[in-house]
């Protein structure tokens, strides 16, 4: 049976890269006061076969606990979604409120899940290749691997939600953009959802 | 005493760079000065500087991507105004990494991004690569290639992880050609281009080793010229003529510490300011 | 009675077990009542955290420090600091105007942290280490990392390489954004540190004598007030109880290890490293005199007694005043004693702070560039000698300074490990062919160069020899100056198995060996002893013979570049005990050695790949009937063996002089020594070169060994040390009287041929012999599955 399954892993540490983001939208680009929070997580969108869904769940998770290449429990958490349809895409129990930064916004909160992946360079199927080496009772079939950047941000609505999100992101010039340069990686949003204002 | 570029090479130093000190001592090594200016220090004080240089390292630790944060620094504005009067400005490895992420370079669109330095492809290997390449002056005028000659092989060495340069817009690349912003590519020790690794050591379109403005006064090149400033830095076993005038050099401190290949490219700043005067 | 007072007097024995336990301490009862004993009265919980470190074996060497102090040599004249100080430091260079350069070296293990969590592990060890350079005022020029990991082909295979490419990944990580080269290192692979591996790191740095920083307050304070400022990251709970965790046995996975992994950000080091600059310049153009020390074990508390009680001075802290990870609030104990990365302590008179805080806070934006960090004052230094520390406005800590720095001291018991190691049956008419192909790429012995090029050895650009082109690195220290330091690390696991003895006495004789070779006088050393748990009678042995070993091969081989019988002085090190995995079995006794050489010019210092056809090779020395832990055995035969290569300190100490003479006259066109896979291994591996491209060929004339009566296979693979020289020919006049002078023995070997092939000859005829194209092959590729990417499989 097809089987998706998203893996997401962050640091239970302060992330240093996020608060650099933070700080590089809010204080040097001029997203103070758009923007809430952000998050960086790792993120494996696997799809499998097994017998069904919750055996590929039990066989993958075996496997990536074990492999640092994946998550290393000392200092990551993580979360394996697994879905036979849906987008599959939330990141489970991995609760934000704790992380480093996030603000008080006035208005309507949207986190945006951007996926940003690397153009070629074969790492998705080293991935795949080094779980089915191992994998007993799943085989994974397609593999895109990457970072999610979970963005906050104040919008009066999801589209414009995610048009402030793909200015902080795609990096066009000097002055626009910070995540991702489009000459080497591709961008995808996974999600979108409004969450309370606090 | 107020602090003064006049008649100096000004070094950039972002939070995390970690080339500078050598940097400057290579730019003294061809009798100009050099002095060093913090990233939120004035940035007029730029104004009388010869030229300035972003060296290599790590600024702001590379993270989000090698070189944008810097890139959004208030210091990147004064910098963009004096490179477009023709200021020479050389972004060394982390430093072309700020140039790229800034729109310099190209910048065909002046600070419009149309390059990235991306993760290295290498055979067998991922990540950083810390090794000798060589290097061939294709394209035509640049402030800082002008004392290299057409046919001359120049060994430099590399160190980063981030460092292939490519485009996804073919138009902008074309332009590039045409215009002879291609200044440097990798070789071999015999000069010919071969985009084999490790010939091409991180998988760069065209074995680009080096991109400047198409006026010619800004360069952004990845490998480190300040590591191959005198004799004594070039490994024993490197092949190629150099590498022979090493060997030869063994036993005579002396010659140790004459000019190595990579001096050229401040030699050319030199020869510029010369003409310049 | 002072805040937080744990009842201790007045409960029994489990009592106590049980508060320590509660508390998260690793005091043993006895130590619980010895504090309140010092104390007069029961302690705080501050004050217990503070002894719970202090007292820990990782700060008090309270197992080692009277062996250590009876067994090794410390002191010699090029000696400006020995043990004892955050680093060693020792004179190199004088200048014109008498002055002198000095080397300043710190060695330390960061075993543990690297088994549960290798990136980060490997990385704060560098940057611990670094730290303890810096804070001597000195430049940091090099680091060195000697790893040993588990069996790569072995059962525990998959974890093994997943730490070794986690450690590799991690030196990188650090060293490369810090902006300090690698000078190399050692690898080395064996099942016996496949539950615990070895992560030693070495930082080298430079400092001018009169600019020496101490760790301590200096005298001027008790003329004028004194502040003690707090640099660097926000203090957190991370590495909280690290020097405990680094002094207990290791137990994989458990979250009670996890919070004493301390998380590196070399960024921020070096952000650190120019602003210190900024300061201690500052400070030296204005003649003041300030105490400086980084934080490491035990964190404030640790760093601001010693600062106080070196300088004889009290010191009085309000934790209130200590920057704290963003809105977080850490009990007491947490911000006394954290072992946050990234952070130094500095004693300033109070003129002197508004200069220093701006020089951090505003110049370099340290606030600005990691959320919380920067520079704070946190104390005041006292003229009573009472150290008291003072949260909340109450006091809960206070007590005489010098209660908290004596330690404390146990006398161990120790018992010779009796195991018979025996030599195997000799097996007749193997192919010498086949297994010198299996032992020039087993793991052990084939190219780190992979694995080196993961790292900078380029920055600062004062490399003059590369990790892998050489026995030792070099590099050009002094601008203008043709001195050279050159630097080598070593220790054979295999011989500390079979006589722990010969293990430490070895590991000193090669790595002296690996500097002489580039031109280097072996100049000091710095041990990093890395044992199992010292409560064990035969560990304690192991540990007890290894530095009786490291001790006397000092003294035999001793300070060649000064006249008069000086040891070779160990000037700084670091015991690393409870190495071993969860099956209780202890690592091989492992003390591994860093040796530092001065070259006089390091033009003469070469690679050692052989450079010209027509030039002769000789071995200086000979080989001995003494394979036992050789790669030979352990790859042909599988076995250990039992005659372990003894070490003979004459006979070291003339071959040392032997090729540091003929460094002198320039005549050395290669040389390296023949350690692990023997003779046959060296000289492939000088036909090869580092980067594997040499191409030059080499007949090996046996005959020259009939003398020895030593099968073939002997002669090529004993590890006897002995170095091999190229020289041009028409000095072998010159050569045997050097060799005379220092009764070395010497074998011709042949003559360098154009033809790329190695060949051994015995009688006229080529016995084996291998292209070196194969041979490039197997040894460039070797250890590449074990640190290679994932290929698709």
């Amino acid at each position: 049976m097809k089987t998706k399954a998203n893996l997401w892993v962050r640091l239970k540490v302060i992330d240093l890269v996020a608060q650099t983001a933070w700080m590089t939208l809010t204080e040097k680009m001029g997203f103070a006061g758009d923007l809430c929070g952000i998050l960086r997580y790792s993120y494996w969108a696997m799809e499998a076969e097994g017998e069904n869904a919750s055996a590929v769940c039990e066989a993958i998770d075996r496997e990536i606990r074990m492999d640092s290449a994946f998550t290393n429990q000392n200092k990551h958490l993580y979360s394996l979604a697994v879905t036979s349809g849906g987008d599959g895409a939330a990141a489970g129990d991995l609760s934000i409120d704790r992380d480093f930064p996030r603000v008080k916004c006035g208005g309507r909160i949207f986190a945006c899940d951007l996926f940003v992946s690397e153009q070629g360079g074969g790492k998705d199927e080293g991935y795949a290749s080094r779980l089915n080496a191992r994998l007993s009772g799943a085989k994974v079939t397609g593999m895109k691997s990457g970072e999610v950047w979970r963005i906050l941000v104040r919008a009066e609505d999801a589209e414009e939600a995610a048009r402030k999100v793909e200015e902080m992101a795609v990096t066009r010039s000097r002055k626009h953009g910070l995540l991702l340069n489009p000459h080497y990686q591709a961008f995808e949003f996974i999600g979108t959802a409004e969450i309370d204002g606090q | 005493m107020a602090r003064s570029f006049t008649g100096k090479v000004a070094i950039i130093q972002f939070p995390g760079v970690n080339c500078e000190y050598e940097t400057a001592d290579a730019v003294r090594s061809v009798g100009l000065e050099a002095d060093l200016l913090r990233w939120n220090e004035d940035p007029v004080l730029l104004e009388d500087a010869i030229g300035m240089i972003i060296p290599g390292g790590f600024s702001y630790q590379d993270r989000i991507r090698a070189g944008v944060v810097s890139a959004k620094d208030h210091i990147m504005d004064k910098l963009s105004e004096l490179a477009g009067a023709g200021r020479p400005i050389l972004g060394i490895c982390n430093g072309a990494q700020v140039l790229v992420e800034s729109g310099f370079i190209p910048g065909i669109h002046w600070e419009r991004v149309d390059l990235a330095l991306a993760p290295n492809v290498m055979e067998d290997r991922d990540g950083y690569y810390c090794s000798w390449t060589y290097l061939l002056r294709g394209g035509t005028d640049c402030v800082w290639t002008m004392a290299v000659g057409a046919e001359e092989v120049v060994p430099v060495p590399i160190a980063h992880a981030e460092g292939r340069f490519t485009t996804d817009d073919g138009e902008v690349l074309g332009e590039m050609k045409k215009n002879g912003q291609i200044i440097l590519q990798y070789c071999t020790q015999a000069g010919q281009i071969d985009p084999a690794f490790p010939i091409n050591p991180n998988g760069s379109i065209e074995n680009m080793a080096g991109v400047c403005n198409r006026e010619g006064n800004v360069l952004a090149m990845m490998p480190h010229p300040e590591r191959a400033t005198w004799l004594r830095q070039v490994p024993e076993d490197l092949g190629g003529g150099w590498g022979t005038k090493r060997k030869k050099a063994g036993g005579d401190s002396g010659k140790m510490e004459t000019a190595g290949p990579g001096r050229i490219f401040f030699e050319s700043l030199k020869r510029w300011k010369e003409g310049d005067a | 009675m002072l805040k937080g007072t744990i009842q201790i007097t007045e409960s029994d024995d489990s009592r106590v077990v049980e508060l320590l336990k509660e508390n998260g301490l690793n005091l043993t009862v006895s130590e619980a009542r010895r504090v309140t004993e010092l104390l007069g009265r029961d302690p705080t919980i501050v004050e217990l955290t503070i002894f719970n470190t202090m007292w820990s074996e990782h700060c008090s060497y309270k197992s080692s420090r009277k062996l250590l102090g009876e067994l090794l040599p410390t002191k010699a004249p090029n000696v400006v600091m020995g043990p004892g100080e955050d680093a060693g430091v020792f004179r190199f260079a004088e200048t014109d105007d008498g002055d002198w350069h000095c080397l300043v070296i710190a060695h330390e293990s960061h075993n543990h942290p690297s088994q549960v969590l290798p990136v980060e592990g490997a990385a704060t060890g560098i940057g611990g280490i670094v730290r303890d350079v810096y804070c001597m005022g000195a430049d940091v020029i090099g680091v060195l990392d000697p790893l040993r990991f588990g069996d790569p082909q072995g059962p525990n295979a998959r974890h093994v390489i997943s730490i070794a490419r986690g450690v590799v990944d991690g030196i990188a990580q650090y060293g490369n954004p810090l902006g300090v080269p690698n000078l190399g290192g050692d690898i080395a692979f064996d099942a016996g540190f496949d539950e615990n591996c070895l992560v030693n790191v070495v930082a080298l740095g430079t400092v001018m004598e009169s600019r020496v920083l101490r760790s301590r307050v200096p005298a001027e304070a008790a003329k004028e007030p004194y502040k003690i400022i707090l640099i660097g990251k926000p203090t957190d709970d991370s590495g909280f109880g690290g020097a405990a965790f680094a002094s207990e046995d290791l137990v994989e996975g458990e979250e009670a290890n996890r919070g004493a992994v301390q998380v590196p950000d070399p960024f921020l080091k070096r952000v650190l490293a120019v602003a210190n600059r900024k300061v201690l310049d500052l400070a030296d153009q204005r003649g003041i005199k300030v105490g400086f020390k980084d934080l490491g074990a035990g964190g404030i508390a640790c760093v601001t007694s010693e600062l106080a009680h070196a300088g004889g001075f009290g010191v009085k802290i309000d934790l209130d005043a200590v920057n704290v990870a963003a809105g977080a609030h850490y009990p007491p104990p947490v911000v006394s004693c954290s072992e946050t990365q990234e952070r130094y302590a500095l004693a300033v008179p109070v003129d002197f702070v508004d200069d220093v805080l701006k020089i951090y806070n505003e110049d370099f934006e340290l606030p600005h560039l990691y959320h919380g960090a920067g520079a704070y004052v946190i104390a005041d230094v006292t003229r009573d000698e009472i150290y008291t520390i003072i949260s909340g406005g109450e006091k809960v800590c206070e007590t005489p300074v010098e209660t908290i720095t004596t330690g404390i001291l146990y006398d161990r018991p120790k018992s010779p490990r009796k195991v018979l190691f025996e030599e195997p049956e000799w097996q007749e008419g193997r192919s010498l062919r086949d297994d010198f192909l299996a032992i020039f790429g087993s793991p052990n012995i084939a190219s780190k160069n992979y694995v080196f090029k993961h790292y900078d050895s380029e920055v600062q650009g004062r490399a003059v020899i590369r990790p892998g082109e050489a026995d030792a690195g070099v590099i050009a220290p002094v601008a203008g100056n043709p001195v050279g330091i050159a630097v080598a690390v070593d220790g054979n696991p295999w011989y500390g198995i079979i006589d722990p003895y010969q293990g430490g006495a070895l590991a000193v004789c090669e790595s002296a060996r690996n500097v002489a070779a580039v031109g280097g006088v072996p100049s000091a050393i710095t041990d990093c002893l890395n044992y199992g748990n010292p409560e064990i009678e035969e560990v304690f042995w192991e540990f007890y013979e290894g530095i009786r070993g490291v001790g006397e091969a000092c003294s035999g081989i001793g300070l060649l570049s000064h006249e008069g019988s000086h040891p070779l002085p160990v000037v700084s090190g670091n015991v690393s005990f409870y190495n071993q995995g969860k099956s209780g079995k202890a690592i091989p006794p492992s003390p591994i050695i860093c040796t530092v050489g001065v070259v006089e010019d390091y033009s003469k210092s070469r690679s050692m790949t052989f450079k010209e056809e027509g030039n002769e090779i000789f071995l200086i020395g000979e080989p001995l009937d003494e394979l036992g832990g050789s790669e030979y055995y352990r790859t042909i035969y599988g076995t250990l063996g039992g005659n372990v290569p003894e070490a003979d300190f004459v006979r070291e100490r003339g071959q040392i002089r032997t090729v540091l003479d003929l460094h002198s006259h320039g005549w050395i066109r290669s040389c390296h020594d023949t350690g692990q896979g023997g003779m046959l291994t060296a000289l492939a591996e000088m036909s090869l070169g580092g980067n594997g491209t040499g191409r030059l060929g080499l007949a090996v004339d046996l005959d020259e060994f009939d003398g020895t009566g030593l099968p073939p296979e002997k002669v090529l693979f004993s590890e006897t040390g002995c170095f091999i020289v190229e020289l041009s020919p028409g000095i072998e006049r010159e050569l045997l009287a050097i060799c005379a002078r220092n009764r070395v023995k010497l074998h011709k070997l042949g003559t360098l041929k154009a033809s790329p092939k190695l060949e051994v000859v015995s009688k006229g005829k080529a016995i084996a012999s291998w292209d070196l194209g194969e041979l490039e092959d197997i040894y460039m590729t070797g250890c590449r599955s074990i640190f290679g990417i994932e290929k698709g499989e």
